[in-house]
């Protein structure tokens, strides 16, 4: 009788210490995953849910709360980065991780990611760091032709000011005549100040459009050497054309301390003519305008080039074949195996499908051969395109996104670019010709507490604080003036020292790659 | 008689001492534990400001101590580069602030104690102190919205006559450090205030009553009993604000400057929050939040000692 007590009593034991390990055989891996573009969204709608039963991975999203540059920062130098973490690929944070030793060398493991090699192919090649190994994989990778900046004008407006027929032409407007229309239209609306409105100066450079139809580069490229911008002898055609729209008063005279919101309130309103800027930027304002039983009232996208100019070609819409963001695995995460194999699952075809298109036989399918979108998902996604998204989850989670349309039936990588909205159709029809890869452009700068990299700090700071300065210029003479001074506390900040060292990097990039400079001057 | 006490015993040896307040002492330990850790154990890192610090897979303290001692590098590049204009700003901001936040609150707080009316005494405090529970982020919309070109502000003075064109307030420098100035007043004065009310309601009845039998006028009264009694509170917060002078305000900048007036709105804090947190360069960040201290330590000293001289009072 004791012996079968003590026997009963060691099989108890026996199964509440192996319960716990049952249970965790079946409970899914926990990857922890910094986005830094995620926002307040949470990891819960039906392609998250999706997502995790077919890698057996659960996500622990963590929010970038503020600003995800500085808790990127935060992270790295209390050593708590989570599993992985998506960074902003141009920033100089991406090399700071890898110089920390904070990031896991991907090359070590490319044969565990078939995938991944397949879908990324020479990208892989480019974005290896100067170690020739890859920490990192890039998201909205591959040639995107889309266009992006051009003159974005209400079409309503249009309409009246030059003709259905002109307003629907594919033909661009010279500056002269676009620049008459800017002032036909302020002379017509005396009381506002806003004809033209331009997106907030960001940092580093000058607005797209303006830039583009200047031909105008991240750097000037100049007799083999490689410069800032502002020693481009057409940027200052771009700043006069803004400062004299500026001094007519057609220049919002508030660009400067826009935000978004604020930007989208006056693009609401009436008063306002043309946006330049990106053509997706004027969506929410368009949906406004329409909202309230205007269907005209729409901003379409119409490109302008410098009068007399022998090819209508411009660099309006640079994008980086390397993308916009940085994805890495961290040498936190305890769990590589999974990590690894979460990441080759949502970079390949499928994944990408999943993630961009939804769920296939619910939210689309194959018809003749093509990726078509089931039911009325297209007509939801336009109605309200960001709660679609939030509901949904379709587009919601953008990751190793390979920016090219699908190889075997040419359809784009996203549902909702499958069909063009007229907004869309206008950017194609007219911002034709403007794409170039930026690629070779990016992450040029000394990263890191170096002292290169305090200089080029610098020396960008000084020309943030004078770009909207010359725009704002009350004379061209003081515009010009400020030009002056302007370079000349650049050079003091360390400008050529700088140039020197981004110079060098640059064409040891090109020789790597073997490619010749884009637009050498 | 050093040794002796009042009571004619011998004073009690330090270990007796000791040993007779040993729960005091206990109940002590926390505190003084809180102290080392949270503001004692951090100023390790000051030491970042004088090496090329990089943050590794090796952990803080080996990062910090195995950096590269680079002397002065940092504090130099700041003295060389940046410094005339980001003291500028600060100096300008924080005296313009000091300027109308320091008498406000006491202003404010003697014209609350004059009111007969209970009931219009605590609405006016109330709706004083609001602004200071009001997050900077709505705030600074606040003021984005009301001075922008089509704002009240501007509507109110062209409507007046005042002006004959829209003034752009977010685009002239000089203007942002006195909407900082405003804007800090605003939103600290009815905070400040009760400080000051309290150290009103502590002064006895008798000497106004005395002061009115004398035939002493509201004006008189306030002159002569009110401002002298708060006068140690006056000097306290004074000097409190003079230690502060370097920390003119983060958020506000932030969030209502643009490039447009950078050289204008860039002040200490937010100068090195952009190099040192969002550019990720730690060592001169550091740099630049050490120099800040220092000064801020000798300007607190300089100010006690003053008051001390001047008024009998000090801080310590």
């Amino acid at each position: 009788m004791k012996k079968l007590v003590g026997l009963m009593l060691a099989a108890m034991m026996v199964l509440t210490v192996m319960m716990p390990i049952a249970a965790m055989a079946d409970e899914p891996v926990t990857i922890s995953f910094f986005d830094k573009n995620s926002g307040v969204r949470t990891f819960d709608d039906p392609i998250a849910k999706e997502l995790e039963a077919r890698t057996g991975i659960k996500l622990d999203l963590i929010s970038p709360s503020g600003n995800p540059g500085e808790k990127l920062s935060l992270m790295l130098a209390g050593l708590n980065y989570p599993d992985i973490v998506l960074m902003d690929r141009s920033s100089d944070i991406v090399n700071q991780y890898i110089e920390a030793g904070a990031l896991v060398n991907l090359s070590d493991y490319l044969d565990q990611m078939p995938n991944v090699v397949a879908m990324y192919g020479d990208t892989l090649n480019k974005t290896r760091y100067s170690d020739g190994n890859n920490y990192y994989l890039s998201n909205w990778y591959g040639y995107d032709p889309d266009p992006v900046n051009g003159f974005i004008c209400r079409y309503d407006e249009m309409i009246d000011l030059v003709g259905q027929e002109r307003a629907d032409s594919a033909e661009p407007f010279t500056w002269s005549e676009f620049k008459a229309l800017l002032e036909k239209y302020q002379a017509a609306h005396p009381d506002t100040n806003h004809t033209l409105v331009i997106g907030e100066p960001g940092t580093g450079g000058i607005n797209g459009t303006f830039a583009g139809m200047n031909s105008l580069y991240p750097y000037y490229v100049h007799e083999g050497k490689l410069y800032f911008t502002v020693r481009d002898p057409q940027f200052m055609d771009a700043i006069h054309q803004m400062n004299e729209l500026y001094r007519e008063g057609i220049l919002d005279p508030e660009w400067t301390s826009n935000n978004s919101e604020l930007r989208n309130q006056k693009l609401s309103n009436e008063g306002v003519f043309a946006f330049a800027g990106a053509f997706w930027d004027t969506w929410t304002p368009s949906n406004t305008l329409m909202a309230g039983g205007n269907a005209n009232g729409e901003y379409l996208a119409y490109k302008v080039i410098p009068d007399g100019a022998a090819s209508a070609d411009l660099p309006l819409s640079g994008r980086s074949s390397l993308g916009w963001d940085a994805i890495a695995i961290t040498k936190n995460c305890k769990n590589l195996e999974a990590a690894i194999r979460f990441v080759d699952y949502c970079a390949s075809q499928e994944g990408q499908d999943l993630l961009l298109w939804g769920i296939q036989g619910k939210d689309w399918d194959f018809v003749d051969g093509v990726r078509t979108p089931l039911g009325d998902i297209i007509e939801r996604y336009q109605a309200d395109n960001s709660n679609f998204v939030d509901q949904t989850g379709i587009t919601k989670w953008t990751w190793f996104v390979k920016n090219s349309p699908h190889e075997d039936d040419n359809t784009p990588c996203r549902f909702w670019a499958s069909v063009r909205d007229r907004s869309t159709t206008y950017a194609y029809q007219n911002l034709t010709n403007g794409y170039y890869d930026s690629a070779e452009f990016a992450g040029l700068e000394p990263a890191g507490s170096t002292l290169e990299a305090l200089m080029y700090q610098g020396v960008i700071d000084v020309f943030d604080q004078y770009y909207p300065r010359m725009v704002n210029a009350p004379t061209v003479e003081q515009c010009d003036a400020l030009y002056a001074e302007m370079l000349a506390n650049m050079e003091s900040a360390g400008m050529s020292d700088i140039e020197a060292y981004m110079s060098d990097v640059y064409f040891a990039r090109l020789a790597l790659w073997g490619l010749e400079p884009v637009a050498s001057k | 008689m050093s040794n002796v006490a009042l009571d004619g015993k011998r004073k009690k040896s330090l270990k007796a001492r000791l040993l007779d307040q040993k729960y005091l002492f206990l109940l002590m330990i926390p505190g003084v534990i809180w102290v080392l850790v949270i503001c004692y154990a951090p100023m390790t890192g000051l030491y970042m400001a004088f090496t090329n610090y990089r943050p590794s897979q090796n952990g803080y303290f080996y990062d910090l101590f195995n950096a590269k001692f680079v002397g002065l590098q940092w504090f130099q590049y700041f003295f060389s580069k940046d410094f005339g204009m980001i003291m500028r700003n600060t100096l300008a901001t924080s005296v313009l602030t000091l300027l109308f936040s320091f008498p406000a609150p006491i202003i404010l707080a003697v014209m609350l104690n004059e009111l007969k009316s209970i009931r219009l005494k605590k609405f006016i405090q109330t709706a004083s102190y609001l602004p200071y529970f009001i997050s900077w982020v709505i705030a600074a919309n606040i003021f984005l919205t009301f001075l922008s070109g089509g704002g009240i502000v501007n509507d109110l003075l062209m409507s007046l006559g005042l002006i004959k064109e829209r003034i752009l307030f977010f685009q002239h420098g000089p203007y942002f450090w006195w909407i900082i100035a405003i804007a800090n007043t605003w939103k600290g004065m009815g905070y400040n205030a009760i400080i000051y009310l309290s150290a009103i309601s502590g002064i006895d009845e008798q000497l106004y009553e005395a002061a009115s039998i004398d035939g002493a006028s509201r004006v008189k009264r306030i002159w002569h009993i009110t401002l002298p009694t708060i006068r140690p509170t006056i000097s306290i917060l004074l000097i409190l604000a003079i230690g502060g002078i370097l920390s003119t305000g983060f958020e506000q900048q932030l969030l209502m400057g643009n490039n447009a007036i950078l050289n204008y709105s860039d002040v200490l804090d937010t100068y090195a929050y952009r190099y040192g947190l969002a550019k990720g360069m730690y060592s001169y960040g550091t740099a630049v939040g050490l120099f800040k201290s220092i000064v801020s330590f000798i300007l607190v000293m300089s100010a006690n000692k003053i008051t001390a001289k001047l008024n009998d009072s000090a801080l310590f």
